[in-house]
């Protein structure tokens, strides 16, 4: 087996990591744009926590939220992906040491797994609102070692 | 006292040095700065899609906003404590960056937008019409995405 550290050795040398980590624009506007990425998943991903919590949209059946909500956290989350990807594609080997980036990858895996485990079952009302405060729990996370990345990659 | 000396005492201020000095304190200021954010342009971004035609095709807008007021408040709240407290930890630096003024510009714009066209827009009891609703969702859109991207593009600057 090749080591995750070999290979993030040779993404960081291909022309693609090369041009976007010496290009004095291209990493912060993939970065602003990943930013507001995730902030369009979380906004609009809440909407649907707090429906299942019970703390808002009370009017509305549980599904008609996720039907109006849905297409555009997936909108975000393209955006966020492909800005992500790249930004991650800059520098691997860094983020290979960065714990937080760990961490984030976890809560992100986690979000998905709960949104996956949610939608592919029958829940109990007690169990929708878990699947609600486990979703906001891990996007805060997401953000929260997101953010922490940035400070320890400039340290 | 000058203009810039105001941001120098803004600076100097305990609250201002306690977050210049904190490892942690920083950090978590912008955190809580980002949830408002999602909590409050979530919202916003869906009644825009909805005024544009392209979301919220089964109930009005208006009442969609209604239904999210309470959060989108409480995100509000959240950016207005969070903001000016980044802002204080490093008024100095913030005083010489150029994108730092045209974010506040734009957030001056957004803000006197979203608190005189778009809200008669939203609060409008009958189906607004197509075409100003339209160009209103598209403005605020573009005047909050831009608002947000410049943000984050004046920490780089």
């Amino acid at each position: 087996m090749i080591p995750l550290l070999r290979i993030c050795e040779w993404l960081q040398q291909t022309p693609v990591s090369v041009s976007i980590r010496e290009s004095i624009w291209v990493f912060p506007i993939l970065d602003a744009v990943h930013c507001v990425g995730i902030v369009l998943v979380a906004g609009t991903i809440v909407i649907v926590d707090l429906r299942l919590l019970g703390l808002g949209m009370r009017r509305e059946s549980i599904s008609s939220v996720i039907a109006q909500v849905l297409p555009w956290t997936l909108f975000g989350f393209a955006f966020m992906f492909v800005t992500g990807s790249l930004l991650a594609w800059a520098e691997p080997v860094k983020l290979y040491h960065s714990v937080f980036f760990r961490w984030k990858l976890l809560f992100l895996a986690l979000a998905g797994l709960n949104a996956l485990l949610f939608h592919n079952t029958t829940l109990t009302p007690a169990g929708a609102r878990l699947a609600g405060a486990v979703s906001i729990a891990c996007w805060i996370s997401v953000i929260a070692a997101g953010r922490a990345i940035g400070y320890e990659l400039s340290r | 006292m000058e203009f810039c000396e105001v941001f120098w005492w803004i600076e100097q201020t305990p609250v201002a040095q306690l977050l210049r000095n904190s490892r942690v304190l920083f950090p978590l200021v912008e955190c809580v700065h980002l949830i408002g954010l999602a909590l409050f342009a979530g919202p916003l971004f869906l009644i825009n899609m909805g005024l544009l035609g392209l979301a919220m095709r089964r109930q009005p807008v208006a009442q969609f906003a209604a239904a999210l007021l309470p959060w989108t408040r409480f995100g509000i709240v959240l950016l207005l404590v969070t903001g000016p407290l980044m802002f204080a930890a490093q008024a100095t630096k913030w005083y010489d960056n150029p994108v730092f003024w045209f974010k506040m510009a734009l957030l001056t714009v957004a803000i006197a937008f979203q608190w005189s066209v778009h809200r008669k827009v939203m609060s409008e009891n009958a189906a607004p019409r197509p075409i100003p609703a339209k160009l209103i969702g598209g403005v605020s859109l573009l005047l909050w995405i831009s608002t947000a991207l410049s943000a984050k593009i004046m920490e780089s600057f």
